[in-house]
């Protein structure tokens, strides 16, 4: 077998010019969190955006390490209140783009409120939405979305509360793009960012994380791959999922675009 | 004309996904861990087929495939 | 009102918080954000309609965490922006002050009080929000506070608290309450050529080192202007990089505590009457002092050597200036609307040099005849 041989001059990663130097990576080995990362990175690269103009609000938790690892403007703001500090921005700045970039915590639970605003205004904000299914930042513990049964530090166990389904809740509240993927394959989360960057309304791409540090450990699962690979295995895409019953989608992710209509008037008036 | 496949050892942290979903299982986990502690992937090249796959799922940039056409302008490029 | 939306200059009757919103045109507010909550509606009405003729953003939000995202995004955005609340509204913010302080943001909030705590009750004047204006947010860093007495106050205090925001990039509270808000009195709108305003400085694309400015106020790197800057609710170091260790923190804290210093040495505000041979001070602020000046003068009249002292900055506390406006006086009557908040920081500035008495009321103002038999009382 040959070896990987390194050679950092000789072949620089197309989205190199994008991190912040030196590059750091903090996400934990296998993060879902640091794939979604870069598939905004090469949605950004492909639709070639003015650098400059491009801001990025976060939250608080694991997903906010975008802020050191991306070389933009970022607003690492109050945990869960990226979307009315995105809104702000956006209306003083209409000229620039705005991406909101929250965990399933930080922008579903404390920040659910603004969630529903931000929808029901359907301002031209992109906001994805990285769901791993617990609070990993502060250790693993039961969030909103967590599965039925799973087991977290605080639902040793297993939950007992439902998830929520985050997609259903803005596609309500009149978000005119809403769309849930997995992280693999890359391609088609990365197409999703660009339509959703390229509607001018709110658009919200959920996006299922590996955590394989804590949701996965604590749930007997070996390895980030492996995580992936059960995300994968236990999605049906929303066409699928309109024939299954109730009792066949138990357990079951809903994937692909739920939402994709026009932008509201509203979003311009606002 | 070959495609490249380079990877950047201290972005790699180990997580063994690209060694996972390689369809060719080109990439194979290193028998002894590197100078900082990791398993590398190795790549038997002849396996590989630069479908890109990888590259895309590394969630540290470590893994950096171009494809056999466009290797001369990203040489080029740099 | 002329063509672009600014109000002609002459005398108008205005309410408290109609003067506030005029204020705040006046110093180039050009973003609002906010929720309703008695007695702040007036302002968050009448900036709704006249935010658009002057070319800014109203933006009516869910909550008042949502309020203060949106005005350090605007802000952050290059703004000049406010928001206007009530004391509990005013406690939901306290978590987005901190924010604003960290990061050196601008921005003005309107805390128009009544009787707390909680929902008290909600359209009687309170000074309950002194001590919470510069300690409720975590972390106790602090921040400026005017406080207006008079309808003409909310209008130049208003414009004086958006310079001294954009002046040493700091979140500025202005502490009016329930009676000035709907109170009527002539105020006069000066032409908006001979008006002061100060605006924050913005970093140049390109500019390093931030922190190391001459006069300890960093020029601000705006979203949007290629800086690539981070904007963090986090701990960071003179470079802007997020630095989460003790020395690191230590030197963010004293850099900002000795900003706020530094303001208060040359912005604070003190008005005083007849305390050049004053044995006895009346020291209050805000709608607490209305009573003041007529309880003060007729003492006068009647020989006792009473003097007022009337502040209008009230945070940072400058207890050296505080002293000095109390002079000779061997008394100081505190008159404030609540069980006592200004009357400690006296204590505490005065050391025991002085003796303090405080005159207080909860959801009605002092009259003067109650001022009058204090000073009567302590004068002997």
């Amino acid at each position: 077998m040959n070896q990987l041989a390194m050679s950092q001059s000789e072949y620089a990663h197309p989205l190199d010019k994008y991190l912040r130097q030196p590059y750091v990576n903090l996400f934990c080995p296998g993060c879902g969190e640091s794939q979604a990362v870069f598939a905004l990175l090469r949605a950004i690269d492909e639709l070639a955006l003015d650098r400059d103009k491009v801001v990025i609000v976060c939250g608080v938790g694991c997903h906010n390490i975008i802020r050191t690892i991306v070389d933009f403007d970022v607003a690492s703001v109050l945990h869960g209140r990226a979307l009315p500090f995105a809104a702000g921005l956006k209306l003083v700045r209409p000229e620039l783009t705005v991406i909101a970039f929250t965990g399933d915590g930080d922008g579903g639970t404390i920040g659910g409120n603004h969630l529903i605003h931000a929808a029901r205004r359907d301002m031209d904000i992109t906001h994805i939405l990285l769901n791993n299914f617990v609070y990993a930042n502060t250790g693993g513990q039961l969030a909103a979305t967590t599965p039925l049964g799973s087991k977290t530090t605080t639902s040793v166990t297993g939950n007992v509360e439902r998830p929520f389904d985050l997609c259903a809740l803005v596609a309500s509240a009149g978000a005119s793009y809403v769309a849930r993927w997995t992280t693999h394959p890359t391609k088609r989360l990365v197409n999703s960012i660009k339509e959703g960057i390229r509607n001018p309304g709110y658009s919200y791409i959920e996006t299922l994380c590996a955590c394989p540090t804590l949701y996965a450990k604590h749930n007997g699962i070996d390895s980030a791959g492996e995580m992936m690979k059960q995300l994968n295995e236990a999605s049906v895409t929303k066409a699928a999922a309109e024939k299954m019953s109730k009792e066949e989608l138990k357990g079951k992710l809903v994937l692909g675009k739920f939402v994709q209509q026009q932008a509201s008037e509203l979003a311009e008036a606002v | 004309m070959k495609g490249v496949l380079k990877l950047r050892e201290e972005r790699c942290k180990g997580c063994d996904i690209c060694i996972d979903f390689c369809p060719t299982q080109a990439l194979q986990r290193a028998t002894e861990s590197s100078g900082l502690g990791v398993f590398l992937p190795v790549l038997e090249e002849a396996k590989c087929t630069y479908c890109e796959l990888c590259d895309l799922l590394c969630p540290d940039l470590a893994i950096t495939v171009i494809k056999p056409k466009k290797e001369k302008a990203a040489r080029l490029a740099v | 009102m002329k063509g672009n939306g600014f109000a002609e200059p002459g005398a108008y009757l205005l309410s408290g918080n109609e003067a506030v919103v005029e204020g705040a045109i006046m110093a180039g507010c050009r973003f609002y954000a906010g929720y309703p909550i008695t007695p702040s509606t007036g302002v968050v009405e009448r900036m709704s309609r006249r935010m658009p003729e002057v070319g800014g953003s109203y933006f009516q939000t869910e909550d008042e965490m949502a309020s203060m995202a949106a005005l350090m995004g605007a802000s952050w955005g290059g703004a000049k922006t406010m928001t206007a609340t009530s004391g509990l509204g005013f406690s939901l913010m306290q978590e987005h002050i901190g924010f604003a302080i960290i990061c050196e943001t601008p921005l003005v909030i309107v805390d128009v009080q009544r009787c707390g705590p909680a929902s008290g009750v909600v359209a009687e004047p309170m000074q309950g929000d002194v001590m919470q204006a510069n300690w409720g947010h975590n972390g106790s860093i602090g921040l400026i506070a005017l406080a207006p007495a008079s309808v003409q106050d909310c209008f130049d205090l208003t414009i004086e608290s958006f310079n001294l925001a954009e002046k040493y990039r700091t979140p500025v509270i202005l502490l009016s309450d329930s009676r000035l808000a709907n109170l009527r009195e002539k105020v006069t709108i000066p032409p908006i050529d001979s008006v002061e305003t100060t605006s924050r400085k913005v970093a140049q694309k390109g500019e390093k080192n931030f922190f190391l400015a001459a006069d300890g106020v960093a020029p601000m790197p705006l979203l949007g202007d290629g800086h690539r800057v981070i904007v963090a609710c986090s701990s960071h170091d003179e470079h802007g990089s997020i630095k989460m260790n003790a020395q690191n923190h230590r030197m963010l804290v004293d850099r900002l505590t000795d900003k706020l210093a530094r303001a208060s040495r040359e912005s604070t505000k003190i008005e005083t009457g007849f305390m050049d041979d004053a044995d006895v001070a009346v020291l209050s602020y805000g709608i607490s002092a209305r009573g003041v000046e007529s309880a003060v003068k007729r003492a006068r009249d009647e020989g006792l050597k009473v003097g007022y002292v009337r502040l209008i900055s009230i945070w940072p506390f400058n207890e050296a200036e505080v002293k000095s406006a109390l002079g000779g006086a061997k008394d100081v009557i505190v008159v404030e609307l609540n069980k006592g908040q200004i009357v400690n920081e006296v204590k505490r500035a005065l050391g025991g040099e002085k003796q303090t008495h405080l005159v207080y009321d909860i959801g009605q103002l002092v009259p003067p005849d109650v001022i009058y038999d204090k000073i009567r009382q302590v004068i002997r």
